[in-house]
């Protein structure tokens, strides 16, 4: 049997496993916030099954030295909440993972001489404490006791948590974790579990939130102040963000019957001047398409988040995939512009969806946010971004008795006018209409214009794309492309494999793309795509308007994220081949 | 799913029994899916319960013309866990799914068994073109005022100042009277119960059932974990013991013309404080159901 010691780890990945509503969660968040507040590095990402109670799910906490982001296969160390937790986690377990829970949940599962395994029979002590509930705590204590929390950080976490349960509840918690932090002082002292992380007190000046809440944020800076969506996994997390600050910052919510409602009720809103938001997944986005299709003839601003989740159909409510790129591409009948963005880091979600909105109400068009799973549920610790650099862009102008909604102009972009702000009138119509509004059947007078109106938008859109990142050489003979949340993932491999030829291209405009993409293309001998979906969406999106096609293709979709170990793994493959 | 993630884990029973536990309706649950994933305590197990009960005592309806045609959210997964033909629909769809059953093959009874979300929120025009159109179905809607599988957001169900994630303040906007919404649009036979009333459930199911056209039963439910938690209504026993305590019996000729009557009453920090039960409507002599005119036009028509 090897030693326990993870001294010479500078990055530990901790995978908490078992059923829902067994409270990994709770010390999922204990974790995660504690130990950030703390100084560490952290980042933390779960996959989940679709109900409410029971099955098997799992958190990924990655505490590190320097900053990470991703999702790793490797496992250092295991807590198994409940027996099927091996059996499911079973391919990422290996001689080197350290397995710490109760004998029952592992003994019949692996040959305890090729594992290194501690058992710790929390129900029992925390039954001793009062009830089975505290388990939880303990592991909690017991994990945050192996990197040496300050312990007080760790009980001030527990009062703001249990605060409403009153002060027994508290009382307890905190001997169980008290408990957790013996049990702990014991493995160092008997098994050399020795954890070598470095802290740094800035990091726990960074911000630490959620994906979903990101993108929320993003809007309320980017002037959202309605929402309304029809709860859609993995999209909902938004819109309860928003619900959870609408008081704060005065933010209309009302969750719609269906999406159709949804998108129609954002329009209406939109119409009437307010910076709308709906937030929705694959099947909710195929709802709205008619919408969609309205948002682009009646040229009224709408941002539109979609966090993707595997297809077709229902397919896995709460999984992750990359298989809807191409259903914002095409949504709605008829041709219109629209704008798709994908960030792929915490700090992107930020940015980008602020910028949506002020996107949407300078072109008056539909703008597309598409995250997915992984990404709704990703968090790590980053730097706030400068609030100071973030304008909201207004664009609605006071109308004047001559107003015309639709007065042609030379970029196609005509002035902005809500009903009931100043002297002039303001007509849409989802038919095909004239300056004024009015339906017509002019064909070759107005509908040509009109096309060719909406179609100018286009134009001024494409000066104004946001640049993708270049990461890694800048010299690269091999180009890694990625978009939205492979981000993380591509970065760290590129990264870790160290090569001064490659170089990684992430996009976070994926539509109209940036003219300068063929440019940037062109310069490399190699060019690889790494997308979670089937078959390379963005590698066709590509083709069609950058005239390129991508021969090596990196694809995943089984519902997980990439993992930083397969990437490094199949970018070396390609690169050395 | 590969067929071992299937497989029931036996090891997780506390004691092993020497004999294999039967359920009443063994031979009608397909015992793969088994565990459900229901919460311990849920009410749609009961609902599903009470189903098969009624399809086995309370009425004619032979199980080889049974369709099980399920929506999205917990109650969705009921057509997996029963021996039975079944569809597990897109969200909203399964009545528009069930109608085209019905009017390709007469002679199958589609029984949806879905939530409040699911059948009066994003599928609410589909329920009221099916009930005007007196489609041979029944619709067995688990009406528990919340989204329970996404986590607990508003329902079309959820009562003014309940709490749910996405009405943190309290919801604004009044509910449906699901009994009321079903007969409004053309319903030919209504029934409510609560969990508690199991029998009376199974027999309301059973007499849905054998009904000719569209009939629905409401079933008041607990979603302890996202309803009754958030609302502190206590656990599902305690919240059937609400149901017990708060329901109202009704008979067709109490409420007459005035559906209104069957209005179910919530108040915040008590929970509900009235909620009528029976059969609220069983019209035997409405015309036939839609397979039937559509038959009958054909015939004329040649």
């Amino acid at each position: 049997m090897s030693s326990f010691s993870l001294e010479k780890k500078e990055d530990i990945s901790i995978v908490l496993c078992g059923a829902a509503g067994q409270g990994i969660k709770t010390v999922e968040q204990f974790l995660t916030h504690a130990l950030f507040q703390d100084g560490y590095n952290v980042a933390t990402t779960k996959e989940y099954m679709s109900r409410v109670r029971g099955g098997t799910n799992s958190t990924e906490i990655r505490i590190s030295s320097n900053r990470v982001s991703a999702f790793v296969d490797r496992i250092d160390i295991f807590i198994p909440l409940n027996k099927t937790a091996i059996a499911r986690q079973r391919k990422r377990i290996t001689s080197d993972t350290i397995i710490i829970g109760e004998p029952e949940n592992i003994s019949n599962e692996i040959d305890l001489a090729k594992h290194k395994v501690i058992e710790v029979s929390w129900s029992k002590i925390a039954e001793e404490i009062g009830n089975k509930i505290y388990s939880n705590v303990i592991a909690a204590g017991l994990i945050a006791e192996l990197f040496n929390l300050d312990k007080e950080i760790g009980r001030k976490y527990l009062r703001d948590r249990f605060a409403s349960k009153g002060e027994e509840i508290i009382e307890n918690n905190f001997k169980a974790f008290n408990k957790g932090c013996e049990i702990a002082d014991e493995i160092i002292k008997e098994k050399g579990l020795k954890i070598a992380i470095k802290k740094d007190p800035k990091n726990s000046k960074m911000s630490m939130y959620d994906g979903a809440s990101v993108v929320g944020m993003g809007a309320i800076a980017g002037g959202c102040n309605f929402i309304c969506s029809y709860p859609m996994s993995p999209s909902t997390g938004v819109l309860i963000f928003l619900a959870k600050h609408s008081d704060e910052f005065e933010i209309l919510v009302e969750q719609a019957e269906d999406e159709i409602a949804a998108i129609n009720a954002g329009l209406g809103a939109a119409y009437a001047g307010a910076r709308a938001l709906v937030s929705t997944s694959g099947g909710g986005f195929a709802l709205m398409g008619e919408g969609i299709s309205l948002s682009g003839m009646i040229e009224t601003p709408i941002v539109i988040h979609v966090a993707q989740r595997p297809g077709p159909a229902t397919g896995l409510p709460t999984r992750t995939e990359q298989g809807d790129l191409e259903l914002v591409l095409y949504s709605g009948h008829g041709d219109f512009p629209r704008i798709i963005l994908a960030p792929g880091s915490l700090e992107d979600a930020f940015s980008v969806t602020q910028k949506a909105f002020n996107m949407a109400e300078k072109y008056q068009t539909p703008v597309i946010i598409l995250t997915d799973q992984f990404f709704m549920d990703l968090y790590y610790n980053f730097s706030p971004p400068d609030i100071s650099q973030f304008t909201i862009e207004n664009t609605v102008v006071k109308t004047t008795k001559d107003y015309q909604r639709y007065k042609l102009t030379k970029d196609g972009i005509s002035p902005r006018g809500i009903p009931g702000f100043g002297e002039g009138l303001v007509r849409a119509d989802s038919d095909e209409h004239d300056e004024d509004g009015f339906i017509t059947e002019d064909l070759d007078g107005v509908r040509i214009k009109m096309v060719e109106k909406r179609f100018n938008k286009l134009a001024e859109i494409t000066k104004n794309v946001i640049p993708p990142d270049l990461l890694g050489s800048k010299d690269y003979k091999t180009l890694v492309i990625g978009w939205g949340s492979t981000y993380t993932a591509i970065k760290e491999a590129i990264e870790t494999i160290g090569r001064d030829d490659i170089g990684f291209l992430y996009f976070k405009q994926v539509y109209p793309l940036h003219p300068d993409t063929r440019k940037w293309l062109k310069k490399a001998e190699k060019l690889i795509i790494v997308e979670n979906n089937v078959t390379s969406q963005f590698g066709k999106l590509i083709h069609l308007f950058a005239d390129i096609k991508i021969k090596n293709k990196i694809l995943k979709f089984n519902g997980m994220p990439f993992s930083v170990e397969e990437l490094i793994e199949k970018i070396k493959k390609i690169v050395e081949a | 799913m590969a067929a071992k993630d299937l497989e029931i884990d036996t090891s997780t029973l506390v004691k092993k029994p020497k004999k294999t536990l039967q359920h009443t309706h063994d031979n009608l649950l397909r015992k793969i899916a088994i565990p459900t994933i229901y919460c311990p305590g849920c009410g749609i197990g009961t609902t599903i319960n009470a189903f098969l009960e009624a399809i086995t005592k309370y009425t004619i309806v032979p199980h080889d013309n049974i369709l099980v045609v399920s929506g999205i959210g917990c109650s969705g997964r009921a057509s997996g866990y029963v021996n039975l033909d079944g569809f597990h629909a897109l969200h909203g769809r399964a009545i528009p799914f069930a109608s085209g059953v019905e009017i390709a093959r007469p002679k199958m009874k589609p029984v949806i068994i879905s939530g409040d979300g699911d059948l009066f929120s994003i599928g609410l025009g589909h329920l009221a073109h099916a009930a005007r159109r007196n489609i041979d179905m029944t619709v067995i809607c688990v009406n528990n005022a919340i989204y329970g599988l996404t986590g607990g957001q508003d329902a079309p169900t959820t009562p003014v100042g309940a709490k749910s994630r996405t009405t943190p303040y309290g919801k604004i906007s009044f509910p449906f009277n699901l009994s009321h919404v079903a007969i409004a649009n053309g319903a030919t036979f209504c029934a409510r119960y609560t969990v508690y009333e199991f029998i009376q459930l199974a027999k309301a199911i059973g007499r849905g059932m054998t009904h000719q056209g569209f009939s629905f039963i409401e079933v008041i439910s607990n979603c302890h974990v996202n309803f009754g938690r958030r609302n502190n209504l206590g656990d599902s026993i305690a919240m059937r013991k609400m149901f017990k305590k708060v329901r109202v019996p009704m008979k067709e000729e109490d409420i007459g013309l005035d559906i209104r009557k069957t209005d179910i009453k919530y108040e915040v920090g008590k929970g509900f404080t009235r909620i009528p039960t029976g059969i609220f409507l069983n019209e035997r002599d409405k015309p036939e159901e839609f397979s039937e005119r559509i038959i009958d036009a054909y015939e004329f028509n040649k």
